[in-house]
């Protein structure tokens, strides 16, 4: 259990923070995900885990989304002036390469990745990440996402095609 | 469009996996931090799993304990008035009783008097018959001669 969650703890961090937009709520969300998937599927095969901790990832995802939704709602009808300190994601990027700039430029194309993603919808954002970035199959992709795979298929297209034509080219 | 949908995803992973290396250590060290919490948690709910399998045996063994040695108490302890009602209790007639008392206290007195009296060791066969226990006939023909309001 230990080895699995430490293969895939940076992963589901940069996903949620994908998703939350904040580094705290990115690691709350990771933390509660870790915590229900022992308290849930401890015994089960590990080749059966990952999607099984993603589906959790992104139930913790959708459960936070709704919440923040609310909370903005309440924000809006009680106070304009009181804004949280959102960090910027991107600022907890530290420069750990030999090659600075390389790193410049791999920060550089992140960031642009990440602004794209931004704008997708979540089920397209978080069908992206697992299909291309974790490489889960469309069955796999769609246990943890809780949905069809014609629905995978769709969304991973439409997201792909999309940031294709945002990034452009030349990306990365 | 196939091989460019491909072609994009490596190299939407090639970024991705490079940003993670690029996580700051503040944040490694939250996620490390956070892996060991939901494991301990993981631990800790075992253990308390553990204890309340174990906590309906003790208690099982403690209501086992309590009611043996109860029982045992009451089996070694006689209580008279318990005795005396169980006498009671019995199917036997109270009067039998009476009856079986009288001639016993009849009989004592008799035989401690006879004894007294010099050659008198053999009593009379036909009227010191000690009847046999519980007979109703013999107590009733005893009463005849015998009573000891009689004698």
């Amino acid at each position: 259990m230990e080895d699995f969650f430490g293969s895939i703890e940076r992963q589901a961090y940069r996903m949620a923070l994908v998703a939350c937009a904040n580094r705290d709520d990115a690691l709350e969300v990771v933390q509660d995900s870790m915590c229900q998937f022992v308290a849930k599927y401890a015994d089960k095969p590990r080749d059966e885990m990952k999607p099984l901790f993603y589906r959790v990832l992104q139930n913790k995802i959708r459960d936070f989304r709704r919440r923040e939704m609310v909370r903005s709602r309440w924000r809006i009808w009680f106070s304009g002036e009181q804004e949280e300190d959102r960090s910027d994601p991107l600022e907890n990027l530290s420069v750990s390469g030999s090659d600075p700039e390389q790193d410049v430029r791999r920060r550089e194309a992140f960031e642009r990745l990440q602004q794209e993603l931004l704008q997708l919808s979540l089920k397209q954002q978080q069908i992206f990440l697992l299909r291309a970035w974790e490489e889960l199959s469309v069955a796999e992709t769609a246990l943890a996402m809780g949905c069809s795979e014609g629905t995978v298929k769709s969304h991973y297209f439409r997201a792909t095609r999309s940031l294709q034509e945002k990034l452009g080219e030349d990306w990365p | 469009m196939k091989k460019t949908v491909r072609h994009f995803a490596d190299a939407a992973r090639d970024v991705m996996n490079a940003s993670l290396d690029q996580l700051d250590d503040r944040t490694r060290v939250e996620l490390s931090c956070l892996k060991y919490r939901a494991l301990d948690g993981e631990g800790s709910k075992q253990k308390r799993k553990l204890l309340w399998s174990v906590v309906p045996a003790v208690i099982c063994l403690l209501v086992v304990v309590s009611v043996n040695f109860y029982t045992a108490d009451r089996g070694t302890f006689i209580d008279p008035e318990v005795s005396d009602i169980n006498l009671l209790s019995t199917n036997e007639p109270l009067e039998f009783y009476a009856e079986e008392i009288e001639f016993y206290l009849w009989y004592l007195e008799t035989e401690s008097v006879d004894a007294d009296l010099p050659g008198s060791g053999v009593l009379d066969p036909v009227e010191h018959t000690i009847p046999a226990y519980g007979a109703g006939e013999a107590g009733a023909d005893r009463s005849d001669s015998s009573e000891p309001g009689n004698a």
